[in-house]
């Protein structure tokens, strides 16, 4: 794979809005997650972090999954100081990967057919319901009139985006591409997740436990990277290579190895050659908690450790008799991070990140 | 015009005002007091446009049980917050809301 630099990077979280609160996080560590009023635990975004009356005025008619799109993704472009209105507009190109959508729209939709008939329903809440409507929001806030994709493959969605951006880019079809991730709580994922999956009541989330169902928080959140293959406008370095296959163990001669939690646990087995080796590890979800898209927030803590050359501790420091876990902060040589992520059928796929 | 007639008729503009404020992304950095009861909805007034009109429409058949059939009639009742009100309060079902 031809390396894919980063120039800029957006992200909005439970902490906020910007890619210096994220990085706060990183350092500060692990902090309880909010709690609904039926006492559910979930990293949600709060309300605040989305009142910008400069971009609102562009989305007007946006739900909250597109608005949290097109915050991050306006942020990665203002973090690149790159001028749009400065490009041939149709040389940007623009993927959204998500796991499930705007679901608590398409929910919304669905409760007012059944409450007061198909008439009744607003034509903004049934276009918002659309998947690729947080992408279209995008390009229309920015400007761009380059492609336009929305990927879901429930896993492992961005790392589908992250190689459909590499191959625009490698077909010299666009000169940027602009792709990121998004994913939303509502009342209906929280209770999902409370009746099927392994929610930690303590707030405290197990990535490194090695369990099939790890203890988790859900998190919802976005985060945006301007890409491109031009080197001279890296800010924060490069993808350097994609696995999908779910036949690897992952590369061996990286630096440190963050493993991501959407829920989903590898066992010993699948981790054996990072164990073997003493590759150090880190996970970072417990700051903004797990959700299938979350690798896109290792993928910018990792980019932040490459530029600062800085080892931000792994907030969980469970099993640290099985894991050679990066549990201090401190300034150290980060030539190559990998960010791992897991299926149900404990298949990992890895991102590899290159200084 | 007795009193209870205008007193519902001022509770139907604070409905409409804060149903205009929920559901319209237009308006939604205004506070429903902000909204004067005569200022025009549409142009160069609260600047909403054919899609707002659209969703009006379908407020009104959710939450007054009202059908907007004839949309020339609809450019009249638009107008303000007042006209829509009055409009609420004229052809609302008594068993409404």
């Amino acid at each position: 794979m031809k390396p894919v630099f980063i120039e800029g990077i957006g992200i909005i979280f439970t902490r906020g809005r910007g890619l210096n609160k994220f990085e706060q996080a990183l350092k500060d560590g692990w902090d309880e997650p909010t709690v609904s009023a039926d006492g559910r635990k979930a990293y949600r975004v709060p309300k605040d972090a989305l009142i910008d009356y400069n971009i609102l005025k562009k989305v007007r008619r946006s739900d909250r999954f597109s608005r949290l799109a097109v915050f991050a993704a306006c942020d990665a472009i203002h973090d690149s100081d790159l001028d749009i209105a400065d490009l041939d507009q149709s040389s940007i190109g623009i993927i959204i990967a998500t796991a499930f959508g705007p679901h608590a729209t398409i929910f919304k939709v669905l409760d007012d057919i059944i409450d007061y008939g198909e008439k009744k329903v607003s034509p903004t809440t049934f276009a918002n319901s659309i998947h690729n409507a947080a992408a279209s929001y995008v390009a229309s806030a920015l400007g761009c009139t380059g492609p336009v994709m929305t990927t879901t493959q429930f896993y492992f969605s961005f790392q589908q985006a992250l190689l459909l951006a590499s191959s625009w880019l490698n077909e010299g079809r666009l000169k940027k591409v602009l792709v990121g991730i998004v994913d939303e709580c509502s009342p209906a994922m929280e209770y999902i997740c409370e009746e099927k999956l392994s929610v930690a009541h303590n707030g405290k989330m197990s990535p490194l436990s090695c369990l099939k169902r790890p203890k988790f928080v859900p998190g919802e959140g976005s985060a945006f990277f301007l890409v491109s293959q031009d080197s001279r406008k890296k800010k924060y370095g490069a993808f350097t290579e994609i696995d999908i296959t779910g036949n690897s163990h992952g590369w061996t001669d990286v630096d440190l190895s963050i493993i991501g939690t959407n829920a989903m646990g590898g066992s010993e087995e699948v981790y054996k050659d990072i164990l073997n080796k003493g590759i150090p590890v880190a996970a970072y979800s417990s700051i903004y908690g797990g959700f299938m898209t979350g690798n896109a927030f290792e993928c910018a803590a990792a980019a932040l450790m490459l530029k600062n050359q800085t080892q931000y501790a792994s907030p969980n420091v469970d099993r640290t008799e099985l894991w050679n876990v990066a549990d201090k902060s401190k300034e150290r040589e980060l030539n190559q991070i990998q960010c791992i992520s897991h299926n149900n059928t404990q298949k990992l796929v890895f991102i590899k990140m290159t200084k | 015009m007795n009193s209870s007639h205008e007193n519902e008729l001022t509770e139907i503009r604070q409905k409409v005002k804060q149903l205009l404020v929920s559901n319209l992304g237009q308006l939604e950095m205004l506070g429903p007091s902000e909204i004067k009861d005569d200022v025009a909805l549409f142009g160069e007034g609260l600047g909403l446009d054919s899609l707002d009109a659209l969703e009006i429409v379908v407020l009104l058949k959710k939450h007054f049980k009202i059908e907007i059939k004839d949309m020339n009639e609809g450019r009249e009742v638009f107008a303000t917050v007042d006209s829509l009100s009055r409009f609420i309060q004229m052809n609302a079902p008594k068993d409404g809301n």
